[in-house]
């Protein structure tokens, strides 16, 4: 009966809940049914592990019934799955994954977060033997992080959940990011790193967090296959073959690849044959994630082996221009020699370093605010320089007449002091402009790759 | 120091996770109260109107979207701000939970620097992580 008056608030979404096991009806009925204002007086304060003392809550939860598999049916002359029972597998995989990988990840974050209560001190001083040890500790609960993290990935991919936060990307700061993150892993195998990726800025229009994660991947991969003392090589140069691409190479010095297992390396769960090589098998979801970003940025991503080394895992970006983004507002209208002067908006914070979230929040609130700014189509605001640094600039192309720069440098200053985009205590948005014939030395042309090159001299001054 | 009186309630079904933040947020001044479920959320939330709010999204008996919709509904708890800390991003979760009126979503295994700011900021405490918004 009590189940039955439950089943309103449940199908209400009240009961939106994890734990439906039949067991819990008559419990939730019955808190559901009480007042709120029941218990406002006389509660003791309750203790971390027990929430609240009035209720009899116990919060036990059974794990839930592990899902069977679909039957599997054995082709008798092979020993193998039939392509019907592999599928059906798959698609069970796919069904627990995600499930699976948020269990997974509920211990990892406990392990986490009291380890690093430990190494910031807050339970008592570490000598340096225990602070080593912690180090270790942390050091493979987030490699343990990164496993589940893939699972998550591979699960979002097929769920078409993933996001890309397209904009102009260096990749030299992604090579010199990967490098960093992964020199331990190459110094404990003795494997040098090197890197040719030209002089001045390559520039790609990816999202820098996704351009890091694809590079990471691949390096990853190539330490794992490469012996003690070998070698990895990361080269970057414009595509010979589409000079619209830019193309991103991983030579390793390591066993090479089976030609038959080119291809196949990029599909969901399938991994190296030579798992003795690679030390740790790992998941076979890295290159399958890789791929599919790789080609949601309009790229492709193939391997092959390397004459007389190892392999090679080559991928192509689309590069970044930004003469054809300005094309379509000023050359098509026959207006490529009129000059043009840019805007530059700066967000800086005087308390130097903001997370991620906040940081992000803020740059989508101040575009928002400097798109409304905007008075012509031909005035552009370009899509995020990836800025790293502590201050963030957006960066408005237009015509130098007082409609254009001066007006619009004008509008957002005046839009602040009226407040009708308020800046908080602690940040501090600038405005300025200068003629863009100054960086581009009154030309009128934009020779590729130069124009980006001086508006990011242009904003780091 | 300007954290002592500042009140946080942690909802959070998982006993060890609540531990964790009930020992970091201690040892950064604040007093804690805490909540299991859905509807001790609320009753917790009503008992002490705390001045924030951390909110876990997979809870029994009314999740987080459940509870911050409730919240709305009470204006002296809808001033409340509620940071979002759930091990799910996948299926929109962040999205809809800042939709829901989140004030900040963050994955597990959090940051603690970037919670700490995080509570920090949206506690109006110095020194403070800026927010610009629009009026």
């Amino acid at each position: 009966m009590l189940a039955n008056a439950l089943w309103p608030a449940w199908n209400n979404g009240l009961l939106a809940t994890k734990h439906s096991h039949p067991r819990y009806h008559a419990m939730y009925a019955a808190i559901i049914q009480t007042p709120l204002v029941r218990n406002e007086a006389g509660d003791a304060a309750c203790e971390p592990g027990e929430a609240s003392k009035q209720y009899p809550v116990k919060v036990a939860p059974e794990p839930p019934a592990p899902a069977r598999p679909p039957p599997r049916s054995i082709n008798r002359r092979t020993g193998t799955d039939s392509e019907a029972d592999r599928t059906s597998l798959l698609r069970f995989k796919d069904e627990n994954l995600s499930n699976v990988s948020h269990e997974l990840l509920l211990p990892i974050n406990a392990i986490y977060q009291f380890t690093s209560i430990l190494s910031d001190h807050i339970a008592g001083a570490l000598n340096a033997q225990q602070r080593e040890y912690l180090h270790i500790v942390l050091r493979n609960v987030k490699q343990l992080e990164s496993m589940v993290g893939d699972l998550f990935e591979g699960t979002r991919i097929q769920g078409n959940g993933l996001r890309i936060d397209l904009q102009c990307t260096s990749v030299s700061d992604a090579v010199a990011y990967t490098i960093i993150s992964l020199q331990g892993a190459a110094a404990a195998k003795g494997i040098t790193i090197s890197t040719c990726t030209g002089d001045g800025p390559v520039l790609v229009y990816a999202d820098p967090v996704r351009l890091r994660q694809m590079l990471l991947i691949v390096v990853d991969n190539a330490i794992k296959f490469t012996p003690v003392g070998g070698t990895v090589h990361i080269g970057a140069h414009v595509s010979e073959s589409d000079a619209a691409l830019m193309l991103l190479e991983v030579t390793d010095s390591g066993c090479g690849i089976d030609p038959t297992m080119t291809e196949r390396i990029f599909e969901r769960l399938v991994q190296g044959s030579d798992a003795a090589v690679s030390g740790r098998k790992g998941l076979g979801l890295g290159l399958y994630i890789c791929k599919d970003l790789v080609m949601r940025h309009g790229g492709t991503i193939w391997a092959g082996n390397a004459p007389g080394t190892g392999a090679v895992l080559s991928l192509t970006l689309p590069r970044f221009s930004l003469a054809k983004l300005l094309v379509s507002a000023y050359r098509s209208k026959g207006k490529r020699e009129q000059p043009m002067s840019i805007v530059v908006t700066e967000l800086s914070s005087r308390t130097g370093w903001r997370p991620g979230e906040v940081r992000a929040e803020h740059s989508w609130k101040v575009r928002r605010f400097l798109r409304r700014c905007l008075m012509s189509d031909e005035q552009v605001l370009l899509p995020k320089m990836g800025s790293e640094s502590m201050a963030e600039r957006f960066i408005i192309v237009t015509t130098p007449d007082a409609g254009g720069a001066a007006g619009i440098a004008a509008r957002i200053r005046d839009q602040v002091a009226m407040r009708e985009f308020a800046v908080q205590a602690g940040l501090t948005l600038s405005t300025r402009c200068q003629s863009l014939d100054a960086l581009t030395g009154g030309t009128g042309d934009w020779p590729e790759g130069r124009l980006e090159e001086q508006l990011l001299e242009f904003g780091n001054t | 120091m300007d954290t002592e009186r500042k009140k946080i309630l942690i909802a959070e079904d998982d006993a060890d996770e609540r531990m964790a933040l009930h020992v970091r947020m201690k040892a950064c001044g604040y007093e804690t109260f805490f909540a299991i479920d859905g509807i001790t959320s609320m009753v917790e939330a009503q008992k002490h109107r705390p001045d924030l709010i951390i909110l876990d999204i997979r809870m029994p008996a009314g999740d987080g979207f459940v509870v911050m919709e409730r919240l709305k509904n009470i204006p002296e708890l809808a001033v409340i701000p509620v940071i979002v800390v759930s091990v799910c991003e996948s299926g929109g979760f962040k999205q809809r939970a800042l939709d829901a009126g989140a004030k900040m979503f963050f994955q597990k295994p959090v940051h603690n620097r970037e919670l700490m700011t995080g509570v920090r900021r949206w506690l109006g405490q110095t020194p403070i992580e800026p927010a610009v918004y629009d009026l």
